[in-house]
């Protein structure tokens, strides 16, 4: 009898482990047909990677829930770790969510695991010039999520009432125009600017405004990635880079924290700039939720952080646009699961229920056509305007090697800090450039 | 005792008894670090779709050849060895005090024991809030300089920081063993050095210590480890900032494998880790051991 048993035993655990390494897809049968009551019930699993906004998909679900009875997606939180990891750990276990949000190197990474998306309804809303980047051999395989803009953020009551006068963000048109500026209210007991000392700003974002307008054209600057990983593109000479650094040294003579520039921490920086205490802050409009909430009636939008001191050159007017993406996984689930998943974006973008809640619920900004609402926050409606203008700038940091954003970050944390000269900041990029680039 | 005579029948009597833990071992342990060393000769980069190839020792030399990982090791190195004396040091005081007979000993045991009860990763929270409020408030309220600014955002007093905590988590478990080595120790040896007129000085240094070596050959293995794998505490006070100025080396080879996307790499300086901190521990085991046998 006992031996019975623990043969049993050994044999329920062989056979458990077995089971973990076949492959877990295709299970329930395929439905294709679109009508909604007839289907079974269909599960699917959403990985949201933006957690501030966790319980405002899990309210856009609910809504679609309510015309799709039979679909029921849940969310994966990203939980403190970077999407790269998540989705790694995710595929590596065949936990695949069947809808990811990606950014642009997670995309390159992934790119074989999603589905051809391009004869879709709601891909062919999409913005011809958004969909280069998500194009691979003619397939389209991810959708952009929101429209993001970086730049510096402005807080319109502060600056009118420092200076006595009405702000134009557009009268802004060089570094000296802003140099005056600040000068200006630096006379007033508001603060100037305040930098957040995050390296995810400092590394990838700002970083971006510099390798983006190291030029307009798009060759020029995939030619200055590639120098730049050899090692032959040098900083200390370059107009881009001398011109970002000037402008961050403009923001570092009136920042607010220079005493200890790395002691303020970020959710101390939103409250500033939603209580109206500071007048200018680098940043991206997708903190702009955080801040109405600390002050609804607050009056902020967002300008190009300057690049030169002569009005008109490529960086003066344009800010960096960036958008994450939505994918949805091939490999992992079941076609039911990917017809449930091209049902919801078709819902989200081209339904009005949908996009109701996709601008009102989710706060984004559509990077797509035919939207019959519109977004009507200030922040968003000027970002529209960037885009319909084109006054806009490539987010470079998609293109950079894996890990070197945290490098930069941790450079321009040293030189915030007063502990690099422009020189070894130029030349830490340089090495970290040649060491990510050759691994 | 009974004997099984034929081959096959102790291979039944262990495919009973012994099969079971060995299959769990092997799936969760042994199978694990096979594959690890294996993926430490490839070029791969944690993609499950990417091809795998057998690049040699390449990853081995690029590791060993990577400054910043002996940079990280380095740090490692200053805040072990600071962890492990002052942990050591604090747990002993710990455990004298709450053995020699003061009142409510119970409770202070249960109270130096509860930090070590706090997950790492919400500790780090708690002490960021510290450093970076309650420490700068207290500073500014009564004027003292070196507790203005918060301690997380200087390179040197971030690790020290680090320190602080791992040394105040620790503290209280380390204690118990002291404890109870210290409850362990035969009471007509203690009696006897009283009668023998010594001072309360000497019967530490010359019998409690002595007795109590067992129970630091464990703590110091423990200390020893926990210091050398630190990672959640690090995580959450520091994020290994400033600027990577806090980055140890559990960090560094997690950020390396999973961040930089170098699986290959990363693995190979997990095992460079795991062959330096293994090399300690048992040198550390067997001299202590070796102090254990002469002290009987």
């Amino acid at each position: 009898m006992k031996k019975a048993l623990s043969l049993l035993i050994v044999a329920v655990l062989l056979l458990s482990l077995v089971g973990c390494s076949s492959s877990s897809s295709i299970t329930s049968s395929a439905v294709t047909s679109t009508s909604n009551s007839t289907e079974e019930k269909v599960d699917i699993t959403f990985l949201v990677t933006k957690p501030e906004i966790v319980t405002q998909f899990e309210e856009v679900f609910s809504r679609f829930t309510q015309e799709y009875p039979h679909i029921n997606i849940s969310v994966i939180p990203l939980s403190g770790q970077t999407i790269y990891e998540k989705l790694t750990s995710l595929y590596a276990s065949g936990n695949a969510p069947t809808i990811t949000m990606v950014g642009g190197p997670e995309f390159t990474a992934f790119k074989d695991n999603f589905l051809d998306v391009s004869e879709t309804d709601f891909a062919s809303k999409v913005y011809d010039w958004a969909l280069e980047k998500t194009t691979v051999d003619g397939k389209v395989l991810a959708i952009p999520t929101t429209a993001e803009g970086i730049g510096i953020m402005y807080n319109k009551t502060v600056i009118e009432a420092a200076t006595g006068k009405e702000f134009d963000p557009s009268s802004i048109k060089s570094r000296q125009d802003f140099a005056a500026i600040l000068e200006e209210i630096s006379q007033s007991d508001y603060a100037p600017v305040q930098i957040t000392n995050k390296d995810w700003l400092l590394g990838s974002h700002l970083t971006s405004v510099l390798y983006g307008a190291s030029s307009s054209n798009y060759e020029e600057r995939q030619k200055v990635l590639a120098q730049s990983a050899t090692g032959e593109y040098d900083l200390t000479t370059s107009d881009a880079f001398n011109g970002w650094m000037d402008t961050f040294d403009l923001l570092m003579k009136y920042n607010m924290n220079s005493s200890s520039p790395l002691a303020n921490v970020y959710e101390d920086d939103q409250l500033l700039m939603g209580s109206d205490e500071v007048a200018f802050w680098p940043i991206g409009n997708y903190v702009y939720p955080n801040i109405a909430e600390v002050n609804p009636n607050v009056d902020v939008g967002l300008m190009p952080y300057p690049m030169t001191d002569t009005s008109g050159d490529f960086g003066n007017e344009e800010i960096v646009l960036t958008y994450s993406m939505f994918a949805i996984d091939a490999k992992q689930s079941t076609e039911a699961q990917q017809q449930a998943a091209i049902d919801f974006f078709n819902w989200l973008i081209t339904s009005e229920n949908g996009q109701d809640a996709y601008i009102n619920t989710l706060v984004f900004i559509p990077v797509f056509e035919g939207f019959n609402v519109q977004p009507s926050n200030p922040v968003a409606q000027q970002i529209v305007g960037y885009m319909s203008q084109g006054k806009t700038i490539e987010r470079m940091s998609d293109y950079f090697p894996a890990g070197i954003t945290t490098e930069f970050g941790a450079t321009m944390q040293q030189y915030l800090a007063g502990k690099l000269t422009r020189d070894e900041v130029a030349k830490q990029f340089s090495d970290a450039w040649v060491s990510f680039s050759n691994k | 005792m009974y004997e099984e005579k034929s081959p096959l029948k102790k291979l039944k009597i262990f495919a009973q008894f012994g099969l079971l833990p060995l299959l769990v071992f092997c799936s969760v342990v042994l199978i694990p670090f096979l594959v690890g060393l294996l993926l430490s000769f490839t070029s791969w980069n944690g993609m499950a779709s990417q091809e795998i190839s057998f690049i040699g020792l390449q990853n081995y030399t690029s590791a060993l050849l990577d400054a910043s990982f002996w940079d990280a090791m380095g740090k490692t190195l200053y805040y072990v060895i600071f962890v492990m004396v002052l942990t050591n040091v604090l747990a002993f005081g710990l455990a004298l005090l709450v053995t020699s007979g003061i009142k409510c000993q119970n409770f202070y045991r249960a109270g130096f024991f509860t930090p070590n009860l706090i997950g790492g990763v919400i500790l780090g929270y708690i002490w960021q809030f510290v450093f970076s409020r309650v420490f700068v408030f207290v500073g500014n309220t009564f004027d003292i300089s070196f507790l203005q600014t918060s301690w997380l955002t200087e390179p040197d007093k971030a690790l020290w920081a680090l320190i602080l905590v791992g040394v105040w988590q620790n503290a209280g478990y380390m204690m118990l063993i002291y404890i109870a080595g210290l409850v362990g120790i035969n009471k007509s040896l203690l009696e006897a050095s009283q009668i023998d007129g010594s001072t309360a000085m000497q019967t530490l240094l010359r019998i409690k210590i002595p007795m109590m070596i067992p129970a630091f050959t464990i703590t110091l293995f423990l200390t020893l480890r926990k210091a050398f794998m630190v990672y959640d505490v690090n995580l959450s006070l520091t994020q290994g900032g400033p600027y990577k100025s806090t980055e140890l080396i559990s960090m560094h080879v997690y950020n390396e494998a999973f961040l930089n996307q170098n699986m290959g790499i990363g693995q190979a300086k997990a095992f460079v880790l795991f062959a330096i901190v293994a090399t300690i521990a048992v040198a550390q085991v067997v001299i202590l051991k070796r102090k254990e046998e002469d002290a009987l």
